[in-house]
């Protein structure tokens, strides 16, 4: 049991040196990983909201084609998603129908899509895409107070770490479609006019 | 590191990103989860208990808040198949299946990954952990080994103490209870924010215990008077960056009863000493996401503590560092791997009857770990495969491997069968302690000299080893009833055990000596089983029954003394009434163990504790609450002390709590 002492210091200072040296390589070779740093966590929540707001969404019967055609989620311009909202519409149907997503880059390409999701980095021109929606039932979600401002549906608002959301119910049933009472209740604020 | 090591296999908090992306995780999730959702909180969702392949149970604060639980080893109790004996009012013996000890050694419990594992008597200083109960978050209980993870010590299961965020400790607290066996103890805490993401909070608490009774019913003499302070800083500087700083120090005056032999006259006293234990820590922790599927954590602590046994003083001063790296490798493979570093100092003064063969000590473990969870199909069959691997200055290289397959045929059931192999390195005092047993005044004596009775220390003993053997089912009968059965069959090999006693009749001292020397010596298996039952019976009406039994096969009469009850089983109710209060209720059957002291052996028998609880919610911010604890007996001892005779005894009892927060 007993040995010099000043050698096994000496061999155990070295082998803390190599288990730090082999921390540090381990972190380098970490951080280069980083480049495929993957989705936010709040897009991965905001794509699980997107499918779960379908599920509350009642669109007029002729929106569809038939009993089993897709219910299909638009992503406007640069998709924030990653392949998280593939890999959900992968998963999972709603009420018996698949979900496909649809990447749109253009007010034309917008046919067919039941609900449009605008990132914010769409706000310039939100305006202009929410117009061209007019007579058409497709919900629109965004994440911007201008996106609200110009007639959009469903929001997205940040109560601090948490991702929230309000509801313009004018503007849903404007467009002949009907959300489901649930869901308003969740909401943090529902626009809804008095008048009617 | 507690939580990122748990992370990785065993635990509820295990991270499941290979078989799921987090996303479509979150799809599964309803609308109101999905608003509690922390867009910062890391990516590691966590696994429903189902996914588990282990054994697994989770105490949480709401249980500790509404049971009036007032120490660790207490909201112990609330697991199958632990152990908890109360032993005095500053000592508790938890064990997980078998092997109840004062020292109970075969378990590794850790606080925030920090481990307090006591190398110098083995096991945990219990008095040492009295953490303010509030801050505590989650108690995560692993039964079986979990040393292909954790090392050395994690034999038969492993304790993680995981304590809140300073960011969810904001604000302040007071928390005052008492009662008929506690003068008023309290607790201070303040949290506040610095700057943005960056949270710290600080607290004070005083202990104060009158002690337990004896089994005449009158005032046992164990009394705890303890002070301890801490505070802890987090900062989460973005959504990937985990930093936490923390620290606690104490000082504790204990009272225990001693029966102390000496060489000299009056050969034999009776008395309570008065022990100063004092102890401190400080941790360091950064815990960086790279995307959902690569993680690390880079972790360090320095703690040290000094422990009177028997007026026997330990000193143990620890430096620890650990890194952990979690990665995916294509689609089916998540490798989570690790290197550790910790340094122990280790300086022991000698008592009237414990002398030292060697007093001071200064070790090096060095430890790497690798595990590979592998996907074979997706969401259905989890293969998990690791070991660790780590050197020690002692009994040198020690390799703990384990598998483990986690079956899941549908969402709600799981079937996992694990075989694990574990070790117990020998501790300080097993390997260098002499301590005298008995002494027969020389008057009395056969040869005219004293006789002394010894256990002396061995500095060749071996690890105990085991090889144990696993197999669980879970399953969600319907929304509102679970079930989890555990059985494990368990090998053990190289136990210490006390060789025969051996006659020196020694001219060169004035006194004749009888020795035993503990050896590796038994073999022998225990097996058992847990079993646990929840049933939600409605949204304010919770209750969970637990049974374990636990079977042991030792040759050796010692081991029996430690081998733990037969069958243990549990009753909990947790009531939400009207008008803000709640009835909260446990009953709990303990069957009898066999024990020793240092006079002979002891019948402890079965017994039955019976605590219920009121607490009512006054305003938001003040909690009231009054509960009777073991309101079934008069008193009723839990097990016994190596160093007395005296059993002391938990008598029936009432305590109140005042929780103001503000």
């Amino acid at each position: 049991m007993k040995r010099s002492s000043q050698t096994m210091l000496l061999r155990h200072a070295l082998n803390l040196c190599l288990v730090l040296l082999c921390g540090f390589i381990l972190l380098l070779a970490a951080s280069s990983a980083r480049a495929q740093d993957a989705v936010s966590r709040e897009y991965q929540i905001k794509a699980a909201y997107l499918y779960n707001f379908a599920k509350f969404v009642d669109w007029p019967q002729e929106s569809f084609t038939d009993g089993q055609s897709p219910l299909v989620i638009g992503v406007f311009g640069q998709n924030p998603f990653g392949t998280g909202l593939e890999a959900i519409a992968k998963a999972h149907q709603i009420n018996g129908r698949p979900i496909v997503v649809k990447t749109i880059t253009t007010a034309k390409d917008i046919a067919g899509v039941h609900l449009l999701f605008l990132g914010s980095a769409e706000d310039d021109h939100v305006a202009e895409i929410l117009s061209a929606l007019a007579g058409t039932s497709v919900l629109t979600v965004g994440e911007s107070d201008k996106f609200m401002a110009a007639g959009g549906m469903v929001n997205f608002v940040r109560e601090a770490d948490k991702v929230r959301f309000a509801i313009n119910e004018d503007a849903v049933e404007h467009h002949g479609m009907k959300i489901s009472a649930q869901l308003l209740k969740l909401a943090t604020f529902v626009r809804k006019s008095t008048l009617q | 590191m507690a939580s990122v090591i748990t992370a990785t296999a065993l635990s509820s908090t295990a991270a499941d990103t290979s078989t799921n992306t987090p996303a479509t995780a979150l799809a599964d999730l309803s609308v109101e989860q999905l608003m509690n959702e922390s867009v910062t909180s890391v990516a590691k969702r966590k696994t429903k208990l189902n996914e588990s392949p282990a054994a697994v149970a989770v105490i949480t604060q709401e249980d500790i808040r509404r049971l009036g639980i007032t120490s660790i080893p207490d909201a112990l109790r609330l697991v199958p198949g632990v152990d908890v004996a109360q032993i005095n009012s500053h000592e508790w013996s938890v064990s997980v299946r078998g092997f109840v000890n004062e020292f109970a050694n075969k378990l590794l419990v850790l606080v925030d990954g920090r481990s307090i594992y006591d190398n110098g008597f083995g096991g945990v200083l219990w008095y040492a952990q009295d953490l303010p109960i509030e801050d505590i978050d989650r108690i995560e209980v692993i039964r079986g080994p979990g040393a292909s993870l954790w090392g050395a010590n994690a034999v038969n299961g492993v304790i993680n103490i995981i304590t809140k965020s300073a960011k969810d400790t904001q604000g302040a607290l007071v928390s005052v209870e008492g009662g008929t066996l506690d003068q008023p103890s309290t607790t201070i805490r303040y949290g506040g924010t610095l700057a943005t993401n960056l949270y710290y909070r600080a607290y004070a608490k005083v202990l104060n215990s009158d002690g337990l009774v004896t089994s005449g019913g009158q005032s046992a003499p164990d009394r705890t008077l303890e002070a301890r302070a801490g505070g802890r800083i987090d900062w989460d500087p973005t959504d990937a960056d985990k930093f936490t700083l923390q620290g606690d120090f104490y000082r504790a005056r204990l009272v225990e009863n001693l029966d102390d032999y000496s060489i000299a006259a009056p050969y034999y006293r009776n008395y309570n000493a008065v022990d100063y234990d004092a102890g401190g820590n400080i941790l360091g922790r950064w815990a960086h996401d790279f995307s959902d599927t690569q993680s690390i954590s880079l972790q360090t602590y320095y703690d040290r503590f000094t422990d009177e046994q028997a007026e026997a003083i330990g000193k143990q001063t620890t430096f620890d560092i650990d890194v952990q790296h979690r990665f995916a490798l294509g689609g089916r493979n998540e490798i989570t791997w690790g290197l550790g570093y910790r340094d122990t100092t280790t300086d022991y003064s000698p008592s009237d009857f414990v002398s030292w063969s060697s007093t001071t000590a200064h070790d090096h473990l060095y430890s790497c770990f690798l595990q590979d969870e592998i996907s074979i199909i997706r969401n259905r069959l989890k293969l998990t495969l690791g070991s660790k691997l780590e050197h020690n200055d002692y009994t040198g290289f020690e390799v703990e491997p384990s598998g483990r397959l986690l079956w899941t045929p549908t969402e709600r059931q799981s079937v996992w069968a694990a075989i694990s192999r574990a070790i117990r390195t020998p501790s300080w005092s097993e390997m260098h302690a002499d301590t005298t047993l008995g002494v027969v005044p020389a008057s009395q004596s056969p040869s005219g000299q004293e006789l002394v009775f010894k256990s002396m220390g061995n500095p060749d003993l071996e690890s105990e080893s085991l090889i144990a053997y696993e197999l669980g089912y879970r399953i969600e009968a319907s929304k509102h009833v679970s079930f989890d059965i555990a059985a494990y069959y368990n090998q053990y090999d190289g136990v210490l055990d006390y060789g025969p006693l051996a006659y020196s009749p020694n001219p060169s001292q004035p006194y004749s000596q009888f020795s035993t020397t503990e050896e590796n010596m038994t073999t022998g298996d225990t097996f058992g089983a847990e079993f646990s039952a929840h049933w939600d019976v409605t949204d304010h009406w919770h209750l969970t029954a637990n049974y374990a039994w636990l079977n042991m096969r030792f040759p050796s009469h010692s081991i029996a003394y430690h081998s733990g009850p037969e069958h243990q089983a549990q009753l909990r109710s947790t009531l939400d009434l009207p008008c803000n209060l709640e009835l909260n209720g446990a009953a709990s059957f303990v069957d009898r163990v066999d024990a020793s002291t240092l006079t002979g052996e002891v019948d402890i028998p079965s017994y039955v504790r019976l605590d219920v609880g009121l607490v009512w919610h006054a305003t938001k911010n003040l909690e009231l609450g009054v509960w009777g604890q073991n309101l079934a007996e008069d008193h009723h001892a839990e097990y016994t002390s190596y160093k007395t005779a005296l059993i002391t005894e938990i008598p029936r009892s009432v305590m109140g709590r005042i929780t103001w927060h503000f």
